[in-house]
């Protein structure tokens, strides 16, 4: 067993490599502009006696649209930092380095994975967390309400970068060439935000569906524990709010759990 | 810096929507009814009470539906509390009336809305801001200044790196 | 281990290393199973690899002081340090960033890597393949005092015989996978030569041809170099080859009794083509 103490350094080492400059400037840069442009002026009236519970769903309302809007910065920022990590450490030769080194394949597969998810969507949550902040913030008790439905966020952008990183991890392992991985990764990435695009005019019935999609359903799971209500007789408002976590939990795992066998038990360098 | 530079871009151009108009069913006769006007600080805009829609001059034809445009006419006592419960305004008025606030901080303000007049009615409140793009008397003023400090603080701590490196390299 | 391209070299080395999963039959090292127990020959042994990679934005000293934390090393900054000193990059460069080293500096960097925590076995890949004669020649030298002084075992795998020569005691042939000599240095050298003949002649094929009839012949093929020859006995074929020059109706510019080396060594088995 590799100890916790090398797997930090690893990680620690992993992190400088892959959000080396300006690689860390550019995310927080444009994954700011979304997040703060994407909340609008705070102009909402209400009655006093609702106020608690539509100050909620406005924070609610602004995250929802705030994580939205991000997740397609973050697939193929993504994509493109999980290339970096494995298939340019493939072309370069890190990778036999490292492979090479005594630390178990486990340790390595894990810290490069999280040595790009975990900060991507710590960025992410922090920059939610910065905008709505800015935009809610009046007192002690704004600042707990908002805490308490932004920390929901969290778990369920991380989840949803475990899928885009998986299929990005299986695209760099498959292709092993960095530039032809990223470009790879982010189309994959691409592809799966344009369904859930499309309209019922295009796709028929198909279109009701697309709220199970690996691009909407992390989406629909926070939404649902935050209490958003979507339209009656939708999939959305009819299959429960934990139907949606599960869901998001299989996309999460579906790619990473088959690559991380592969790593650990037949990934070979052959060239 | 980043950051600092987006909020200065972002409430530079940011401006506020023209136009909130919110009615709670029928006040009765000297009952008051409250709402929470939750605002970033924009600067001067006008509160507006007794108006369905707003004012007629603003209305294309065909844009609002008929009889949404008549006004409330009703006698009723108005008093307005900023977020640190200070009061901007107070007095009895006959809508539909229009009076200007000057909003300052982030957060709550209150609008109190008692019925003196004889029979119970709707009282519809609204708060309006001139149309136009970027108006810069209604740009976010808190976060223009966070913009302001943050940016400043980036470009100082960038630009001191700079000097320093330059400084040991000379060195 | 020394052998042509695609011999097999690094293929063994990545083997070894549990790199590569084999597909037949199994490799140990140490008595373990390279695959199976990889974590245990890793730790046992050291790698330079010839595509010498590293975290780059790290400086000489940091990566190695990561390097001697992934080998469980419990003192890192000490041994890193020390392997600094021993591959002679203990000046300002250990604190440079290695984006920034040139290719000797680099192979140094990888060197010292491989001698992390004393390793049981170094392997070193192509060592100093990628470096000008100045490196190559430092890059031996330190080799060497490792090898006499601190008692490190190396497995080198090279191209550059002359220079392999100088450190190496024991060697293996590769050719298309398969060992087709192996022994000590000085035995093998002795059984290669002097019974081999380079000879340089126009045109080359009528003398190949009247070469491969002879009884004192025992293998005859076309190089680069020109047309060597391995016989059974020399005398005889010194003997005959003027005869069999004239008969083939060839200029001969020069014939070369080749020298106890490792060059002539591999020559004679791979374009000798004599298998063991």
């Amino acid at each position: 067993m590799t100890s916790f103490k090398i797997i930090l350094s690893l990680l620690k080492a992993e992190i400088s490599k892959a959000w080396n400059k300006p690689t860390l400037e550019f995310a927080v840069g444009f994954i700011a502009l979304i997040s703060i442009t994407s909340i609008g002026t705070l102009v909402k009236i209400v009655e006093q006696v609702n106020f608690q519970s539509s100050f909620e769903s406005m924070i609610v309302e602004a995250l929802s649209k705030n994580m939205s809007s991000q997740l397609l910065p973050l697939t193929l920022f993504c994509g493109i930092l999980m290339s970096l990590s494995f298939a340019r450490d493939y072309e370069q030769g890190l990778m036999q380095t490292l492979l090479s080194s005594p630390i178990s394949r486990s340790a390595i597969f894990i810290v490069k994975f999280m040595a790009i998810i975990v900060p991507l969507t710590l960025i992410s949550w922090g920059l939610i967390l910065f905008a709505t902040t800015i935009n809610f913030y009046s007192n002690l008790t704004a600042l707990i309400t908002i805490l308490q439905i932004v920390i929901l966020a969290l778990p369920m952008i991380f989840l949803a970068l475990m899928f885009y990183g998986g299929i990005a991890t299986l695209i760099s392992l498959t292709i092993r060439r960095t530039i032809p991985s990223a470009l790879t990764a982010m189309l994959a990435g691409f592809f799966v935000w344009y369904i859930t695009t499309l309209k019922s005019d295009m796709i028929g019935a198909f279109a009701d569906y697309l709220c199970l999609t690996p691009y909407k359903a992390p989406q629909v799971a926070l939404g649902r524990t935050l209490g958003l209500t979507y339209p009656p007789d939708t999939i959305e408002s009819i299959l429960p709010g934990w139907g949606f976590i599960v869901l998001t939990v299989i996309y999460a795992l579906v790619f990473f759990i088959p690559m991380y066998l592969h790593f650990t038990r037949r990934f070979e360098i052959r060239e | 810096m980043i950051i600092g530079l987006i909020l200065l871009m972002n409430t530079a151009t940011e401006h506020v929507p023209g136009d909130f108009i919110y009615s709670y069913g029928e006040v009765e006769v000297n009952e008051t009814y409250c709402y929470v006007v939750s605002i970033a600080p924009v600067g001067i805009g006008n509160i507006t009470i007794g108006f369905f829609s707003p004012p007629e001059s603003d209305i294309k034809i065909g844009n609002t539906p008929p009889g949404f445009l008549e006004p409330v006419t009703l006698p009723i006592h108005v008093k307005v509390e900023d977020p640190a419960n200070q009061t901007l305004f107070e007095e009895d008025i006959i809508s539909p009336y229009s009076f200007e606030v000057e909003f300052n901080l982030r957060g709550q303000y209150s609008v109190y809305l008692t019925n003196n007049g004889d029979e119970k009615s709707p009282i519809p409140m609204g708060v309006r801001f001139p149309y136009g793009e970027g108006n810069p008397i209604n740009r976010e003023a808190d976060k223009f200044l966070l913009g302001i400090i943050l940016s400043t603080l980036g470009m100082s701590f960038v630009a001191l790196g700079l000097i320093i490196k330059l400084f040991l390299k000379r060195h | 281990m020394i052998g042509p391209n695609g011999a097999g070299k690094t293929t063994t080395i990545k083997l070894i290393l549990g790199l590569i999963k084999p597909d037949m039959g199994k490799a140990e090292v140490f008595g373990f199973d390279c695959w199976k127990q990889s974590l245990d020959v890793r730790r046992r042994v050291g790698i330079l690899y010839e595509k010498v990679a590293f975290y780059d934005h790290l400086t000489g000293l940091e990566h190695l002081i990561l390097m001697a934390r992934l080998k469980g090393i419990s003192n890192p900054l000490e041994e890193s340090k020390k392997v600094l000193k021993l591959v002679g990059l203990d000046n300002e460069a250990q604190h440079r960033r290695i984006g920034g080293y040139s290719a000797g500096m680099r192979q140094r960097i990888g060197l010292a890597h491989a001698l992390l925590g004393n390793p049981e076995l170094i392997i070193l890949d192509e060592p100093t393949s990628n470096l000008d004669p100045i490196g190559r020649a430092q890059v031996i030298e330190i080799i060497n005092t490792l090898k006499s002084t601190e008692g490190f075992s190396f497995l080198i795998s090279s191209h550059i015989l002359p220079e392999l020569e100088k450190v190496c005691e024991h060697v293996v042939l590769m050719q298309k996978g398969k060992v087709i000599r192996q022994g000590s240095l000085i035995q093998l050298l002795n059984s290669a030569a002097p019974q081999t003949f380079i000879i340089k002649v126009q045109p080359a094929e009528p003398l190949v041809a009247l070469l491969k009839t002879e009884e004192c012949v025992k293998s005859v093929s076309l190089t680069g170099d020109g047309v060597l020859v391995v016989v059974n006995d020399s005398a005889v074929f010194k003997q005959r080859l003027p005869t069999l020059v004239s008969q083939s109706n060839a200029s001969l510019e020069e014939v070369k009794a080749t020298g106890k080396d490792l060059e002539s060594l591999f020559k004679l088995a791979i374009c000798g083509g004599q298998e063991e």
